[in-house]
């Protein structure tokens, strides 16, 4: 598909070229036909079974040609089929052979006439999608409950109803070198920064790889800080976060196939905001994004706390704090590492094993795992009782932000053997690493570690706290805009 | 990137090392935690050293727990202290001494250079542990009844702070017994514990004081508020 093939003027050639390229191939389907005064005008149609609405080939491509009376086999015959037979709205000619193809096998029909070098294709798709429901892993309990499904064009469909404004731009490239992924950026024009939009633009179009199966492929792919285990593009599956990122001036990448919008530029604070933030009033929503902060604190630094404090400043314990973790420590078999370390795996496959079972199981598996598996454990003197409070509280803090699962891990593992290693000292080594690991990103050239508001005196804006809406005049700085103020000012 | 992984992996490997080696002399599999210390002279040349330790294995997680008493002799306080640790096979932690009580007769007649000797060369007492004074012929303190947690070192260590935020008596930490020593002038009063009968019941009481200048007792008697 490389070289320009282009079509030819044998409707047999071209049956034959398509023959030899879906050998064997049941859901490619070939209708022959001829108008019904002049059979010397043949024609075919081919589609994919599956991908392509049948009802609409037979009545608005096969029917009106094969009944037309005024076609007459002549040089403007092609021409006349286009613009005065054909009833689809979304029809486009083309001698490209490799554009006929992707075309065709993305659900497209086409229409070949004999004698005439070029093909008409048909905007015939029709699949199944996904309905339009609430994401499983962006639930909000205030506010718009709809989310992206498979559906390039249902998605940004979604995000179209949301912005109706024209400044609202769609820019589609083709990756894949074998899937052919078609991927859409969308930004606002005259809010998005035209140096990021350029470089969003160079990034997709430098993706070389086989295949899109989903976003992720083409997040790890264009993202800076390749290594690092955060995230430095934000994904969603909801249409009104897409929508809100646009209209702070960011980009939004729609990629085929995929339910997950890719958003950027994305900072390290927007890891503790969430939908709901915007949809509950500002104290509730301050309140939650406290627990946010406070349980990413909690879910990386406890285990590792517990381990440093009772291996290398016990000193520091209270007495009584002191003598009850003894206690619970009198003929356990293992370290307070090894027990910390086997608990996390523990914790870690019954959260994974949870996440794949059917729901109808996933209760029992709950009990199961946690509550039967962690009693038994405390019993048999296998674990003691602190490491247990320790790390299901830890995991279960961790929860409370799941895009961070990922880097929550690694960064608790670290922090855990740098403070086995060397207690306190260790514990603040690892949480300068991670200090110097975030200020050291960057997300399309803006500063990972940027807070969102565009001066300090806007600290309470939309950082740590959620201001109310009256006070928050001004769209974020990550986005670099130019066109700064969304609400007008006083 | 080769540079960065070359410094990297084998960091994180001498972190697996020793993180999964991290068994440190002080860690609480091994310790025996020391809550009250007693210090008596038994003659010239003869100290006694007995020492709470806290029943770890029995405690409970509502603060409660119960003690075993060790106890050891030896020529020097520091000697005696020696012993002790030879006596039980887990190490002696006196990181969290509660108390230290010391004979008020070897107070009155040879003050406390041996004492600030002890808590100086020791290697993790701390010097705002209370110090208290109890009279040796009045009963064995750590053998009394207690009636809070079980622990006398506990008990005492919050029977002295009762009585000094009520005004019935002062306290004296262990820096203080330490400065005492070098400086003639230096006045230290410190509060006296004794054992007395009532009824049925060993009960130890914390209403006198004991005042020294300079290492030399000058009285003993009773806080006025």
């Amino acid at each position: 598909m490389s070289e320009k093939k282009l079509v030819s003027s044998s409707l047999k050639e071209n049956i034959d070229y398509l023959n030899s390229l879906f050998q064997n191939d049941i859901t490619v389907k070939i209708r022959k036909f001829s108008n019904i005064r002049e059979s010397g005008i043949r024609l075919c149609v081919f589609f994919v079974d599956g991908l392509t609405s049948e009802e609409f080939i037979s009545e608005d491509i096969i029917c009106p040609i094969m009944r037309s009376r005024d076609l007459r086999n002549d040089t403007d015959l092609f021409v006349r089929i286009r613009d005065q037979v054909l009833i689809g709205c979304n029809i486009i000619s083309t001698d490209d052979m490799s554009e006929i193809l992707t075309s065709f096998l993305r659900g497209d029909a086409v229409l070949l006439v004999d004698g005439h070098p070029q093909g008409i294709i048909i905007s015939a798709k029709n699949w199944t999608v996904r309905t339009v429901g609430e994401p499983d892993s962006e639930k909000v309990i205030q506010g718009p409950h709809e989310g992206f499904n498979e559906s390039i064009m249902a998605n940004l469909s979604l995000i179209r109803r949301k912005i109706t404004n024209p400044d609202l731009k769609y820019e589609f490239f083709t990756v894949g070198r074998k899937s052919r992924t078609l991927v859409c950026m969308c930004y606002m024009e005259g809010l998005c920064d035209r140096q990021i939009l350029q470089e969003m633009r160079t990034r997709i179009q430098n993706v070389d790889i086989d295949c899109i199966i989903d976003a992720e492929y083409v997040e790890e792919i264009i993202k800076d800080g390749r290594y690092s285990p955060f995230k430095t593009t934000g994904s969603t599956e909801r249409p009104d976060i897409a929508a809100a990122k646009l209209m702070e001036g960011r980009i939004a990448v729609v990629i085929n196939g995929s339910p997950v919008v890719i958003t950027a530029p994305f900072v390290f604070m927007e890891y503790f905001t969430s939908a709901d933030d915007y949809y509950n009033d500002a104290y509730y929503a301050t309140f939650n994004r406290i627990l946010r902060f406070a349980g990413f604190f909690f879910t990386i630094s406890l285990p590792a706390l517990y381990i440093a404090l009772i291996t290398h400043h016990i000193q520091m314990l209270p007495v009584h704090f002191l003598i009850a973790v003894a206690g619970s420590r009198q003929g356990m078999p293992f370290s307070s590492l090894a027990e910390t370390l086997i608990l996390i795996l523990i914790f870690e496959m019954v959260r994974e094993g949870s996440a794949r079972i059917p729901s109808s199981i996933g209760t029992a598996f709950s009990i199961v795992g946690g509550i039967v598996l962690g009693e038994a454990a405390v019993s048999a003197h296998f674990v003691s009782l602190p490491v247990v409070i320790i790390v299901a509280f830890s995991g279960i803090t961790g929860l409370i932000i799941p895009q961070l699962k990922g880097p929550v891990i690694v960064i608790r593992l670290s922090l855990l053997f740098l403070s086995a290693a060397m207690g306190i000292f260790g514990y603040f080594i690892g949480i300068m690493m991670l200090i110097f690991s975030v200020c050291s990103l960057e997300s399309f050239g803006i500063p990972y570690s940027s807070l969102t508001v565009r001066d300090l005196r806007q600290i309470f804006s939309d950082t740590f706290i959620r201001n109310i809406w009256p006070n928050m005049k001004k769209r974020p700085v990550v986005s670099r805009t130019q066109d700064v103020c969304r609400q007008r000012e006083d | 990137m080769k540079t960065r992984h070359c410094i990297i992996i084998p960091f994180v490997i001498l972190m697996l090392i020793f993180g999964l080696a991290s068994f440190s002399k002080g860690h609480l599999d091994n310790i025996s935690v020391v809550t009250c210390l007693e210090i008596r002279k038994l003659s010239d040349d003869l100290f006694t050293v007995r020492a709470e330790i806290a029943e770890t294995a029995e405690s409970t997680g509502s603060g409660s727990s119960v003690s075993e008493i060790l106890s050891a002799n030896g020529t020097t306080i520091q000697d005696a202290f020696r012993q002790l640790s030879r006596i039980d096979s887990s190490s002696i932690y006196t990181g969290h001494i509660r108390l230290i009580l010391y004979d008020l007769t070897a107070a009155r007649e040879e003050g406390f250079g041996e004492l600030a000797q002890f808590i100086l060369d020791a290697d993790n007492i701390r010097f705002n542990v209370p110090v208290a004074l109890y009279d040796a012929e009045c009963g064995d303190i750590l053998e009394a009844e207690t009636l809070i947690t079980g622990n006398k070192g506990l008990d005492l260590e919050r029977g002295i702070r009762n009585a000094v935020s009520g005004g019935r008596n002062i306290s004296a930490e262990a820096f203080q017994v330490i400065n005492s020593t070098g400086d003639d002038d230096y006045l230290l009063s410190l509060p006296v514990i004794s054992i007395r009968e009532t009824g049925d019941r060993t009960v130890a009481y914390i209403d006198d004081t004991a005042v020294f200048c300079g290492g030399e007792y000058q009285r003993r008697g009773t806080v006025k508020k």
